[in-house]
């Protein structure tokens, strides 16, 4: 049984590959987007427990698309970690203010990625969601 | 004589008032005293006057008064009250006046406050005109200002002047020289000066200016007087003068009032300077602005480019560091052996695109920073695409596209750097190809005209959505970047391509419908240096404007000359130049030569060629001639066609200077006899006209190739051939086929033909092809194949080894042995890429070794005298090369004019 269901958005698709060979080694399963527009969908159809998102993206970039994930009924608990090669203090707080949960910059270890996703999930257990 | 003097003003009427009051009082008042002192003895001893005295010795004698003297008294009391009541009046109206003036001069300096305020130097002295009109009272005033650093003092100002003389004015600048002439130490009053009517002096007023200021009378102000007041600065410049006329109390001027307006002057000099001041600086503010502004901008670029940047760097960084972290971060787990592989090729390629990305910055930033050195030489786009395309072939294959060259046009060169031109024609080929999906086709075309040379690169590809198509050459536009990195892009090539393009003079553009494939052009201009002319030719035909160009440069480049022009007959007989070298556009668009009249219309008349070797020994050239040419030394030969006459081809400003002599015109005769060939060759077809221009692009290439070494390979063939026996025509054949010997080599790389490295098998092939493949290329300029022969058999031996033909002894050509001396000695002489050069008695021991068997032993004996007679020849033309002959210093001075 898998410790959960994390979707990973990028349009780098090496990224994408890594994260999803590094955090199935952990134990998750992985569902993969390229673009704003997939991960919307996916994050409605598949519902994972966590989304990795990241910020440049084409067409619909990380922060449009996580003001609109944490604006649907149906996606805005899901907990969302900003992914973006920007490092800035504004950026970050950007990223907060979109509704974001974490935010790590690149270059990151995948190691500490999955960290802060064990954090996260650790502490959005669906019993403190529904307290 | 004048009476009086200007600056000490009459008596005004009040002032002859006041003092003839204050003389009837004063007489008064002492007869009164008296009267008070000693009442009777005026009385007594004024008795000869009757009337008063009577009087008083009545009021005086009587002790009881008598009525008559009470009478008397009475009156005089009276006469004394109403002459105070007078003398207060006077005195009261003084004291009135006075305040008047204290409040024109408190006026005065207000107005002067006002004019060191105003820092607009129009208004500032417009306003001091009306200043002056209306405190000083002069009806009229004209300021005139100097420029600084100017002789010219322009009327800028004024008061009192009807529009119509003000524009009379104003077109009419006053000479600082002429205004200092009229600053005559008799008419200077205080610092100002008063030139009176009655002065014998001739002032240049403008025409058409008179001002009409009524009668005069003693005192009056004259309509012809003037009184100029010069301002000058500290440094004793003078900056500007007032001219003051019609004073409204018609008098010349109080020295008071001329104290005044030499007041104004020194604080409108101030103001002057103030305002100019202000004004520069003003300049100065706006230009620091705009530098501000500027640098802003640039460093808004440069900021958002390094944010851009590092984001571009961190994402390769990222994978990598994602992938090691992994790897690493495994630890007893196992990997499974395709993802490990996997990994370590995402650490290659995003290696790889890392160097991609820093590559292309520095690229970039060599061209901002304007480090960027283009090493510009004559490139043949026709080739360059060439060599493209097979370097490109590989990934259109891999990528199932297909990829095509086609050449529109004959001329396809363009003074160029070749490696950033190869650089941008491989980006835009290679991002077609990316771009297009299998099954579609990438298609390189060149066209152009005589100006320019234009690249498309055309796809079938994805397309670019038109909101995109102005940013795509922006650095770090994605259209999809998902897309850009799929492909392998950094997001800058088309930044880089945009760079290379401007810093060639030329430019670029897309055009895309999506879906269906884009189109690049890049538009090139063709040659920096002197641009061949071509007339159009009436029916448009471009292939033949090409030949004509091409042909131009050839008889340049064999003939060594700056100047070429190609003349042909009007229907009338006139001749009008086609085509030219080295002259101006103007020049080939206006000039005629009449049927008979100079040097070109001789030879068009005559058929006989002419050479000049100084027309200062004939004196028929016109001075105005050598102001167009460089020199004095030219050649004009016919052109003859099979029917009639084509043209004259006049060749002048050889390089070095030499003057033109008899074997020159041989060798032109050669040359033209191959234009006139390849012309009618042309006129014939427009195919027949790009399969000649194709031939003379070759031809042309060639020549610009080997420009160092052709000089003395020419004149070595000629005096050999000479010894030979030859005759002039000959010689001269034999040397031009030396000047193209070897235009079957151009397919072949520069590395071929400098002889560096060892040869592929194909290479070899081509090195033992390149006779035949010259000689026919040379078909279309050949009626009797003479030079043809010559270049097809200069590789044979005399023993019958050599190539193509194995032939041998006197079944060679006589041209071709010469020719395959001459060659040999050049490349021993001369040196290759991997030979140095030997010595010229090393390389004579070699050509007395190969004698008989690779040398017509005959020739190899003559060698030696041939050899000398062309050195002595070359000589010469260092000799001819000094200034002494005009030629050289004319030129140096036409180019330093420019």
């Amino acid at each position: 049984m898998a410790k959960g269901k994390i979707l990973v958005v990028d349009d780098e698709i090496y990224i994408v590959h890594i994260l999803d060979f590094s955090l199935g080694m952990e134990g998750y399963e992985v569902l993969t987007a390229l673009d704003g527009e997939q991960a919307l969908e996916k994050a409605r159809s598949e519902h994972p427990d966590l989304i990795v998102l990241d910020i440049m993206m084409p067409k619909l970039d990380g922060y449009e698309t996580c003001k609109m994930l944490k604006s649907d009924e149906a996606t805005r608990t899901i907990p969302v970690i900003l992914l973006s090669a920007k490092g800035r203090n504004v950026d970050q707080k950007i990223g907060f203010e979109v509704g974001a949960d974490d935010y790590i910059t690149k270059p990151f270890s995948p190691r500490k990625l999955v960290e802060r996703i064990n954090a996260l999930l650790g502490q959005s257990s669906p019993q403190r969601l529904q307290a | 004589m004048k009476k009086r003097k200007a600056g000490i003003a009459p008596p005004s009427d009040a002032e002859v008032r006041l003092r003839s009051e204050l003389d009837r009082t004063r007489r008064d008042n002492s007869r009164m005293k008296r009267e008070a002192a000693d009442p009777v003895r005026p009385r007594r001893s004024d008795s000869d006057v009757p009337g008063t005295n009577g009087q008083a010795q009545a009021a005086s004698e009587g002790t009881a008064a008598a009525p008559g003297e009470l009478e008397g008294l009475r009156a005089q009391v009276e006469e004394l009250s109403t002459t105070r009541q007078r003398l207060s009046k006077l005195y009261f109206s003084q004291v009135e006046e006075n305040r008047k003036r204290a409040g024109k001069l408190h006026q005065i300096l207000e107005n002067i406050c006002q004019i060191n305020s105003h820092l607009d130097l129009d208004d500032l002295l417009q306003g001091l005109c009306e200043t002056i009109t209306t405190t000083l009272g002069f009806g009229v005033v004209l300021i005139r200002l100097r420029e600084p650093g100017t002789s010219r003092l322009h009327a800028c100002a004024f008061s009192g002047i009807t529009p119509a003389a003000r524009v009379l004015l104003q077109s009419q600048d006053v000479k600082l020289e002429e205004f200092l002439s009229w600053l005559r130490e008799d008419f200077k009053v205080g610092r100002s000066y008063f030139i009176s009517h009655s002065h014998s002096f001739n002032r240049t007023l403008p025409t058409g200016y008179t001002p009409d200021l009524g009668t005069r009378e003693e005192w009056e102000w004259h309509k012809d007087d003037v009184l100029l007041v010069p301002l000058f600065n500290r440094s004793g410049e003078l900056v500007a003068y007032f001219s003051v006329d019609d004073p409204i109390d018609r008098l010349v001027p109080s020295s008071e009032t001329m104290e005044l307006l030499e007041i104004f002057g020194n604080h409108a000099v101030v103001a002057i300077e103030n305002a100019r001041l202000y004004r520069q600086l003003e300049q100065h503010t706006r230009e620091l602005e705009e530098a501000g502004t500027r640098m802003q901008e640039l460093h808004a670029l440069k900021s958002n480019f390094v944010s851009t940047v590092s984001h571009e760097l961190r994402t390769p960084l990222t994978a990598i560091k994602a992938c090691v972290d992994t790897l690493l971060a495994a630890g007893d787990r196992e990997v499974p052996r395709d993802r490990q592989q996997h990994f370590l090729t995402i650490i290659r390629d995003e290696n790889q695109r890392l160097a991609r990305l820093i590559e292309s910055v520095l690229d970039l930033n060599r061209f901002d920073s304007g480090a960027v050195k283009l090493v510009r030489q004559a490139v043949d786009m026709a080739e360059l695409l060439g060599e493209s395309e097979r370097l490109l072939a590989p990934v259109a294959i891999t990528g199932q596209v297909n990829l095509k060259v086609v050449t529109e046009l004959a001329d396809t060169r363009v003074d160029a750097d070749r490696d950033q031109l190869r650089q941008l024609v491989l980006h835009l080929g290679s991002n077609a190809i990316k771009f297009t999906p299998a099954g579609g086709s990438v298609l390189l075309r060149l066209r152009g005209d005589s100006r320019e040379v234009t690249l498309q690169v055309e796809d079938t590809g994805i397309g670019i959505p038109e909101q995109a198509l102005e940013k795509i050459f922006e650095r770090f536009y994605q259209v999809d970047s998902s897309l850009v990195r799929r492909y392998g892009g950094t997001g800058l090539g088309l930044a880089i391509c945009k760079s290379i393009v401007e810093w060639h003079g030329g430019r670029v553009s897309a055009e895309s419908t999506p879906g269906l494939g884009s189109r690049f052009t890049v538009v090139l201009p063709r040659r920096n240096g002197p641009p061949v002319v071509v007339r159009s030719l009436p029916h448009g035909e471009s292939a033949t404007e090409d030949l004509l160009r091409l042909a131009i440069e050839m008889v340049s480049e064999v003939m060594n000359a700056r100047v070429v022009s190609l003349l042909t007959p009007e229907p009338d007989g006139a001749l009008r130049i086609q085509a030219a070298v080295g002259l101006d556009e103007t020049v080939v668009r206006d000039t005629r030569v009449a049927p008979g009249f100079g040097v070109a219309g001789r030879v068009a008349s005559e058929r006989r060629p002419l050479c000049v070797a100084h027309a200062g020994e004939n004196g028929d050239q016109p001075a105005s001639r050598r102001e167009t040419y460089f020199s004095d030394t030219y050649l004009s030969v016919p052109l003859e066609g099979s029917q009639g006459l084509l043209g004259v081809l006049n060749v002048t400003d050889p390089e070095g200077g030499r003057p033109f002599e008899a074997e020159d015109c041989h060798l032109l005769l050669q040359v033209a006899a191959r234009v006139a060939v390849a012309w009618q060759q042309a006129s014939r077809s427009s195919d027949g006209a790009s399969e000649v221009a194709a031939t003379l692009r070759q031809v042309v290439r060639h020549l610009e190739r080997a420009r160092r070494s052709a000089p003395d390979r020419v004149n070595l063939a000629r005096a050999l051939a000479r010894e030979a026996g030859l005759d002039e025509a000959e010689a001269a054949l034999v040397s031009f086929a030396a000047s193209i010997h070897d235009v079957g080599m151009n397919k072949l790389g520069e590395s071929v033909i400098e002889g560096v490295g060892r040869l592929s098998d194909v290479e070899r092939q081509a090195v033992l092809d390149h006779p035949e493949v010259g000689a026919d290329l040379l078909e279309p300029l050949e009626t009797l194949g003479a030079v043809q022969d010559v270049i097809l058999a200069h590789h044979e031996w005399w023993d019958g080894t050599g190539y193509p033909r194995q032939l041998s002894g006197e079944a060679i050509p006589i041209g071709s042995r010469v020719l395959a001396l001459v060659d040999a000695w050049e490349s021993m002489v001369v040196g290759r890429a991997h030979k140095p050069a030997r010595s010229r008695d090393e390389a004579l021991g070699e050509l007395i070794r190969l004698s008989g068997r690779q040398f017509d032993p005959a020739l190899v004996q003559m060698f030696a005298s041939a050899l000398a007679a062309s050195e002595r020849h070359n000589a010469s033309a260092v000799r001819g090369a000094m200034p002494d002959k005009g030629a050289a210093g004319e030129r140096a001075m036409h180019d330093s004019g420019r």
